[in-house]
């Protein structure tokens, strides 16, 4: 046997773990969905394949499309949150200055709390009675003293979205640090040569550099919305009236709560071709813009 | 399910439970019973049987193990998987979805051969049956009915009529007569629907006795949704009623801003907590004050087919329907039993006991076999209600809602 040979054998041994890991959680559970979103699937019995009957029945389940609008919407709402507070933070951060380190601890902090603890933190801040969120509000007269943040679906998913922008933040802004950190300081020189204010070095010279990780965190943070769970399991329970209830929330009742698994397994294959053209178009965006 | 899958979920389940075994287990037995149980009361049965069978020199020892609100999922993994449960104390709601799909032991003979048979809980024994099978039995009782606190309500309102006039009252003062908890649709199923209950009788106002038809926008029903909005509208409620939940409504109990809310007997062990309320139940009256209605809730035991010692699981069950066994729970602050021949004869019970058990005599629980499914519906439909709706619209577009559920049945 040659070297390269063996080396390249121990290599895939060395990969096997992780391979197998991603066959086990990640592969074969999406293959089973996929195969069990055209069978009636019951707790106790044999499996039946009934066609594309499962998807009609999502087609024609209003709540999907409702779950469904609602994740979109908190997607393009919370995308531009996140950037708009990470990226300012990020420039602040890559200012070579004294304590900078500790600011970028104390920034990413958030994003190591647990979903739970992080969402019952904030639900005090908006509780109605005792919240200082809402004791700040009244105390500038922003809103009436009885008001209540959660009555109503935008109000409660602004309410979700400040906490999310505040919990993950963070990922974003060590992702555009990184980028930040990679551009080489001769730009800068060149541009103060050229006589360019800072705003016009960050908007021709910075942002354009880092647009790799600006992607990045685009497609981290569409792929991680369309996802959402926790944060409106918790904070809203997808009230009032469904009307903040996501589509993963839904695909959860579905299948682990009615235990209508064929159902959910259409609407979780569904959510996944979503998923991939969404990413697979930023992407191709990326690309051509490399080009 | 496919092979792969049981042998993964089996893998899972095998860890859960061998946590607990090794917990509890300081000695090995040759019968070990796995018991699965939704509340942690529930230890205290166990240790009651264990000493028990102990003192009878028995072999037979019952391993606890207490899941809380993950208790369907993972009861439904592990019947799925094939995974041995020798008893399962579930959630009342649930039984007739087990029960339907074959996944629990005929208990019939065994308990029609016991004395208390015509003793054991009418709205849960018919829970746990199908064309007169018993597939479960009584394991404890949670019955609804209204606390109140007698430094704000010297008496609580006995017609619906007098219940407004209180309200005005409240209202002209600036004060809060009662809250509910809109957002958790188990909770106002709880405390709220057996207004329309009460009203209308058992079988009106959710589903009729099989399940089979859908019944949320009976006129009794919106009679009740109609009174409640009412005194929203007068103003002896909260404004943000809409958007409480359980928690909400409970606590501004306990801070004395609220004279009455929906709750349950369970209540009754918090009272030496809040010395500050005067306590005082009554149970949930139709507009006339005629009639009484509750919400019989609790947990019924069955035997899962998955069992691996059905003879040692009737002896735990047999227990717990005993006086012995049910003592166990009566002692713990505000339980209550199972059988109507104790309710006299149980020392443990008090005059509030006695509210929620006659309130209970009366009582109902829905029979459906899509219980969670339709809890959407109902928990929309309230939210639209308490949110500005008409009742009457509302109730008859969920209403179709819960119809098209019921009509497709489960998977």
């Amino acid at each position: 046997m040659r070297r390269s040979d063996k080396e390249q054998i121990i290599g895939y041994l060395l990969i096997l773990p992780a391979v197998l890991l991603v066959l086990i959680f990640l592969v074969y559970p999406f293959l089973n969905s996929f195969y069990m979103s055209f069978h009636k699937w019951p707790v106790f019995g044999d499996a039946k394949f009934v066609g594309f009957k499962n998807y009609i029945k999502v087609w024609k389940d209003d709540q999907f499309w409702n779950s469904l609008y609602f994740t979109f919407l908190y997607t393009i709402t919370v995308t531009p949150m996140l950037f708009a507070l990470a990226i300012p933070i990020a420039l602040l951060c890559n200012i070579k200055a004294k304590g900078s380190t500790l600011f970028r601890s104390v920034y990413f902090f958030p994003v190591v709390l647990s979903f739970a603890v992080s969402a019952y933190v904030w639900m005090w801040l908006y509780n109605e009675s005792n919240g200082v969120f809402m004791y700040g509000l009244r105390y500038f007269s922003i809103v009436s003293d009885d008001y209540n943040i959660w009555l109503e679906r935008n109000s409660s998913l602004l309410a979700v979205n400040i906490q999310i922008t505040w919990k993950f933040f963070g990922i974003s802004m060590i992702i555009l640090l990184a980028g930040l950190q990679s551009i080489s300081d001769d730009y800068y020189e060149a541009s103060k040569l050229m006589g360019a204010s800072r705003m016009q070095t960050i908007w021709n010279v910075t942002l354009p550099l880092i647009k790799t990780s600006i992607v990045l965190c685009l497609i981290l943070s569409i792929a991680g919305s369309m996802q959402v769970y926790e944060p409106f399991l918790i904070m809203t329970q997808g009230s009032p009236a469904n009307s903040t209830k996501t589509l993963v929330m839904h695909i959860v009742d579905v299948g682990l709560d009615y235990y209508k698994l064929g159902p959910s397994a259409a609407m979780g294959t569904t959510l996944m071709i979503i998923l991939l053209i969404i990413t697979s178009l930023q992407l191709s965006i990326l690309r051509k813009d490399n080009k | 399910m496919g092979g792969f899958m049981k042998i993964i979920l089996k893998f899972f389940l095998v860890l859960s439970t061998l946590i607990p075994l090794v917990t509890f287990s300081s000695q090995v037995f040759s019968r070990e019973l796995v018991v699965w149980s939704r509340h942690s009361p529930s230890q205290n049965l166990v240790d009651a049987f264990n000493k028990k069978m102990e003192a009878e020199g028995k072999d037979l020892r019952a391993v606890n193990s207490v899941l809380g609100g993950d208790f369907v999922p993972k009861f439904t993994a592990a019947l799925a998987a094939g995974e041995r449960v020798d008893v399962a104390a579930i959630d009342l709601i649930y039984v007739p979805y087990y029960a339907s799909i074959g996944a629990l032991e005929d208990m019939t003979e065994f308990l029609k051969g016991k004395d208390y048979y015509n003793n054991l809980n009418g709205p849960m024994m018919h829970l746990g049956s199908i064309d007169g099978r018993h597939y479960s039995a009584p394991n404890d009782l949670g019955i609804s009915g209204f606390a109140y606190n007698k430094k704000l309500l010297p008496n609580p309102p006995t017609t619906w009529a007098e219940m407004t006039t209180m309200c005005e009252e409240f209202a002209s003062r600036g004060k809060f007569l009662t809250g509910w908890p809109t957002v958790s649709g188990g909770g106002m199923i709880y405390t709220h629907a057996p207004w329309g209950w009460a009203e209308g009788g058992a079988h009106s106002g959710w589903v009729n006795e099989d399940g089979s038809t859908a019944n949320l926008n009976d006129s009794t029903m919106q009679a009740a949704f109609d009174h409640f909005t009412n005194l929203q509208k007068i103003g002896c409620v909260p404004k943000n009623v809409a958007a409480w939940d359980w928690a909400d409504k409970q606590d501004a109990f306990l801070r004395g801003e609220l004279a009455m809310i929906g709750t349950g007997n369970f209540i009754i062990g918090m009272m030496g907590d809040y010395p500050d309320i005067d306590w005082g139940f009554f149970a949930m009256f139709s507009s006339d004050g005629t009639r009484k209605s509750a919400f019989v809730g609790g947990d019924l035991i069955g035997i899962p087919v998955t069992t691996g010692d059905k003879e040692g699981a009737m002896e735990y069950i047999e227990f717990i329907l005993s006086a012995e066994g049910q003592s166990v729970y009566t002692r713990q602050n505000g339980g209550l039993p199972i059988r109507s021949d104790l309710f006299n004869t149980d020392p443990c019970m008090t005059d509030n006991h006695r509210v929620f058990l006659n309130a209970g005599d009366t009582g109902h629980v829905p029979y459906t076999v899509v219980y969670n499914e339709l809890m959407e519906p109902w928990g929309v439909a309230i939210q639209e209600i308490y949110g500005g709706g008409n009742p009457g619209s509302v109730l008859a577009k969920h209403n179709a809602r819960m119809q098209e559920i019921i009509d497709e049945g489960p998977e």
